[in-house]
């Protein structure tokens, strides 16, 4: 194991199994099977958002004043900071709001934060990867130095200053796929600056696979390079990469809470996970549930991304341990 | 060593390069200009506008205007801040990255001597109420961002205890007595880094554990501490020290936001403010100087090494 300086060696997954093994070892592993339905619970909830709302996450409930009109002490409007009932599942905010609908509102944007960070980081990692692996060597060593150079930038720096440059527009359109423009430039100014870990990962996959003795029986058995790379190598890196890629969502989604928190995120009065954690503290005092829910699910986000991880990477790859 | 040495000071140059002129081209495309009404907040003639924008040569190309920084960076003058009547950008960092630094090497600390003892106990418990409870702490720690457990902190030490000020990281830095109000923001920035160096050092002593040198250090009726500390943990280290260079870059770019919440009046706040105010000497300075301290924490990590295992040579 030679660690100093450079690419750690990449660990080739035994080709024995394929599809059903691996299955069957990640039933096995009850934590990441309870994860994956959670997980899949949770795209289902945001997928279908609006039908799941109860409300409109922007509307507010005031209700009109209590008692005479002439009584100064009667509060002048209610409806702000309800405990949860019936009627609004998680209570209200301090606008009036129903924190239910704004959290399931605020969930979608979480989660496409992640699917849109892994889709942009994971083209260009793979395209990098491929084309390092199989090029020429001076195209290895730049790609490689390219990625070296993407991964000593500092990610945050980066996002916020690609998220202010990108504007508030794409090619002129302000709403695309029912996302606001302003907030999928900040999802793919977060998978912009992740790429790096995956152009490493699928190098090095590609790299050990073809030092394989399999891969070479293939070639000496007079295999066309099609058949190698359908049949040897994309089963041996895509394992891989889906792992990396369900360890890259929770980075995603903390990266999109932590600049909504700050304000360079999603802007009032939408609502995302960062957004309802930075309004709801300003009232925790007085009504902590509030904070809770949208903390509560940005936790059992990262928690299920995290077991179905290390679940799928057992299941994958069985060499390697915890 | 030296020609290792030499080479990568010269790939940590290229990377600071290339570093500078992404910042300096994505800075440049950010709408706004440092002098317009909408950045000073307040109604500015065009004429004043145009005549700061000739002075300071802001409506050349950008190359040039690149090259021109690059030259008075190359003599160690990172220019003038726009937005605070010109004072020199290594004035203003120098004063702001104190507290940073020390907020730093606090986290720093907390994650190597909160992270590796956790590790060390779980792993030479192994399947008892003790390794569960350290991977439950390491778990939870994980699952909340750090701006989170920030809150979390803040909610319970400052507004139910009452132990600290809420906004005492506004003087922090500045004298002795003042370092316990960096005690909150270090806990919420290390802890992410902590529970992954504690479940590193945990794996890695495990595997160590396995080895037939423990097994005959043990049979020799070796105690605890040297079974466990001289044989076992120092041939877990590499893996341990592996990890800390990512984690110390993670600890830069969450101090960004750690110290926003606690108003520490650090280099991440000030690149947030610079950001907004169009501040472009602010911005390529803090950068830079994030870019610095994350390739020379890479650097350190890959120098320790053969400090660590002699088999490792450095080429």
């Amino acid at each position: 194991m030679s660690r100093a300086a450079g690419v750690a060696p990449a660990a080739v997954a035994p080709s024995g199994g394929g599809g059903g093994q691996a299955w069957a070892r990640f039933r096995r592993s009850r934590p990441a099977v309870v994860a994956a339905v959670v997980l899949v619970a949770l795209i289902m909830i945001a997928v279908f958002a609006p039908m799941i709302a109860t409300h409109d996450p922007n509307q507010q409930f005031l209700t009109p004043p209590t008692g005479g009109v002439l009584d100064p002490m009667a509060p002048r409007e209610t409806g702000k900071f309800l405990a949860p009932t019936p009627e609004h599942l998680f209570g209200t905010d301090h606008l009036a709001r129903d924190i239910f609908s704004r959290t399931v509102v605020g969930l979608r944007v979480s989660l496409a934060a992640a699917a849109f960070a892994i889709v942009v980081a994971g083209s260009i990692g793979i395209t990098i990867g491929v084309f390092a692996a199989s090029g020429p060597r001076w195209l290895d060593s730049f790609l490689m130095r390219a990625t070296d150079i993407g991964y000593a930038f500092p990610d945050l720096l980066l996002i916020i200053m690609l998220r202010a440059a990108l504007g508030d527009s794409l090619f002129g359109a302000r709403e695309v796929f029912g996302l606001e423009a302003s907030v999928l430039l900040l999802f793919v100014a977060i998978g912009l600056t992740a790429w790096p870990t995956m152009a490493r990962l699928v190098r090095g996959q590609l790299l050990a696979v073809r030092e394989t003795e399999f891969s070479l029986a293939a070639v000496s058995l007079g295999a066309s390079p099609a058949r190698i790379a359908v049949r040897h190598w994309f089963p041996h890196t895509a394992g891989p990469v889906i792992v990396e890629a369900t360890f890259m969502a929770p980075r995603a989604i903390f990266a999109e809470a932590a600049l909504s928190f700050i304000g360079l995120g999603v802007m009032a009065p939408g609502a995302s996970l960062g957004v309802l954690i930075n309004d709801h503290f300003a009232f925790v005092m007085l009504r902590w549930t509030a904070l809770a829910f949208p903390v509560g699910v940005l936790a059992l986000l990262f928690l299920c991304s995290q077991y179905l991880g290390d679940g799928l990477r057992d299941a994958l790859d069985p060499r390697a341990r915890r | 060593m030296a020609i290792y040495l030499a080479r990568r000071l010269t790939w940590t140059v290229v990377t600071l390069l290339a570093l500078a002129a992404v910042t300096f081209l994505l800075m440049h495309r950010v709408p706004g200009g440092p002098f317009d009404a909408a950045t000073v907040d307040r109604p500015v003639p065009a004429a004043v506008i145009e005549a700061q924008h000739a002075f300071y040569g802001l409506d050349d190309p950008i190359p040039r205007q690149f090259v021109r920084y690059m030259g008075h960076l190359a003599r160690g003058d990172l220019g003038i801040s726009f937005s605070q009547q010109g004072q020199p950008v290594t004035d203003l960092m120098l004063d702001k990255a104190v507290p940073s630094f020390i907020l730093g090497v606090m986290a720093f600390g907390f994650v190597v001597a909160g992270g590796v003892p956790l590790g060390v106990l779980a792993a030479s418990r192994r399947g008892s109420v003790v390794d569960a409870g350290a991977l439950t702490v390491a778990t939870a720690l994980a699952a909340v961002p750090g701006f989170v457990l920030a809150f979390g902190l803040l909610l319970v030490f400052s507004v139910w205890l009452g132990w600290t000020e809420i906004l005492a990281g506004a003087r922090f830095g500045e004298s002795l007595g003042s370092l316990r109000a960096g005690i909150l923001p270090a806990v919420a920035l290390g802890a992410p880094g902590m529970a992954i160096v504690s479940r590193i050092t945990r794996a890695s002593m495990l595997d160590v554990l396995e080895q037939d040198y423990i097994r005959t250090a043990r049979s020799k009726g070796l105690g605890w501490r040297a079974v466990y500390l001289r044989h076992a943990l120092r041939n877990a280290l590499l893996p341990i020290v592996t990890i800390l260079g990512p984690v110390f870059a993670s600890l830069i770019t969450g101090s960004i936001i750690i110290e926003a919440i606690f108003g520490v009046p650090g280099i991440g706040s000030m690149f947030i403010t610079s950001v907004a105010t169009r501040d472009y000497g602010i911005i390529m300075g803090t950068t830079l100087f994030y870019g610095v301290v994350i390739m020379l924490a890479n650097l350190a990590v890959d120098l320790v090494y053969p400090l660590i295992d002699p088999r490792v040579t450095l080429r």
